[in-house]
């Protein structure tokens, strides 16, 4: 293997260990599963892979679409946020790269600061957070670990911080989702990039 | 589809209550969670993936992530379907335990692994789904449950 690419806010590629499926020559159910894509991007490699089981790949796509978009409940920055933090503590440079750009393009503080967290994150210092968003990290990545070290207290801590019911759950739903997403782009492939 | 949610059971959640309320505002998020279930768990076609393997994946990456009610539920499918043996699921298995405890472990080596014990691309696709899925199930439940606990 290549050396591992470090933490970016680049565009990286990513490159799959498995042989996608041919478009062409692709069943009817494969191409139907490829119809609605994750964050509703082009039709990539990952998902050519996923494809393999049109069935799975055809649940995950809006679940992950409508975990990551759906309206109300907690504002998508802080969805970001947390899978940032998370991909960051799988090691999950891809994931990581998608997650920090679309923190700093939501992020309603000037981008500069966003960008600050971004990289206090990348470098595994104390991104120095708000209230609020230090007990949503907390939490995150306390959800993150294999097992779960999130507690009752971490709970507390958000409703303290002023975190209604539908964003703890908005927030359990984007740090599971990413469980999911880290483990599929860290185990089936490799990032390859930056591409500039 | 069975028309129960797998996760309203196992955590418990009683209709109408606080909790199975708020649930049920991220409606298309519980149904798909439930649909990906069905689709990995129970598929029409279990290819080159049996039932047998399928649960006891599941049971390993439930159990990993110390989730009793999780665990129970894949051990009783697990019982079910027969437990696997032999050289092709201690690859498997190997393989399960690192993509949920420590996934950026994962290479092309360790699906070379799974290819030489006979796993198809599909097969290696549908593996790394489930590992993935119940690795967010668990997650999912863990904070329902939370949840539910701090409204006791």
């Amino acid at each position: 293997m290549a050396d591992p690419i470090a933490f970016t806010t680049d565009v990286v590629e990513w490159a799959p260990w498995i042989e996608p499926i041919d478009l062409a020559t692709a069943t009817s159910e494969q191409r139907a599963s490829l119809t609605e894509t994750v964050s509703n991007t082009k039709i990539t490699a990952y998902s050519l892979v996923l494809a393999h089981d049109p069935a799975a790949l055809g649940e995950r796509t809006p679940l992950f679409n409508k975990i990551m978009y759906a309206p109300r409940g907690l504002p998508r920055a802080e969805r970001e946020l947390a899978t940032l933090v998370e991909s960051v503590l799988n090691g999950c440079v891809f994931c990581a790269s998608v997650h920090a750009r679309r923190f700093v393009e939501l992020d309603q503080t000037p981008e500069t600061m966003a960008s600050e967290v971004v990289a206090r994150i990348y470098a595994g210092e104390d991104p120095g957070l708000g209230s609020r968003r230090a007990a949503l990290v907390d939490y995150a990545l306390a959800l993150s670990h294999t097992p779960s070290r999130a507690t009752a207290e971490h709970l507390t801590a958000l409703r303290e911080a002023g975190l209604g019911d539908l964003e703890i759950l908005d927030l359990t739903h984007a740090v599971a989702m990413f469980a999911w997403a880290n483990r599929l782009m860290l185990t089936l492939g490799e990032p390859t990039g930056p591409v500039t | 589809m069975s028309g129960t949610d797998l996760l309203d059971t196992l955590a418990g959640l009683r209709p109408g209550s606080r909790i199975a309320s708020l649930r049920a505002e991220r409606a298309d998020i519980a149904r798909h969670t439930q649909g990906a279930y069905e689709a990995l768990m129970r598929p029409a076609d279990p290819g080159g993936l049996p039932l047998s393997e399928r649960a006891a994946v599941a049971a390993i990456v439930a159990h990993l992530n110390e989730d009793a009610a999780l665990g129970a539920y894949y051990d009783g499918r697990l019982a079910e379907h027969g437990l696997p043996a032999g050289p092709r699921w201690d690859t498997i298995s190997a393989h399960v335990a690192m993509v949920a405890r420590s996934p950026r472990d994962g290479s092309p080596d360790a699906l070379a692994r799974l290819r030489v014990v006979g796993l198809s691309e599909r097969d290696i696709v549908t593996l790394s789904q489930i590992v993935a899925f119940v690795s967010y199930q668990t997650r999912v439940l863990s904070g329902l449950e939370l949840m539910e606990s701090l409204d006791g």
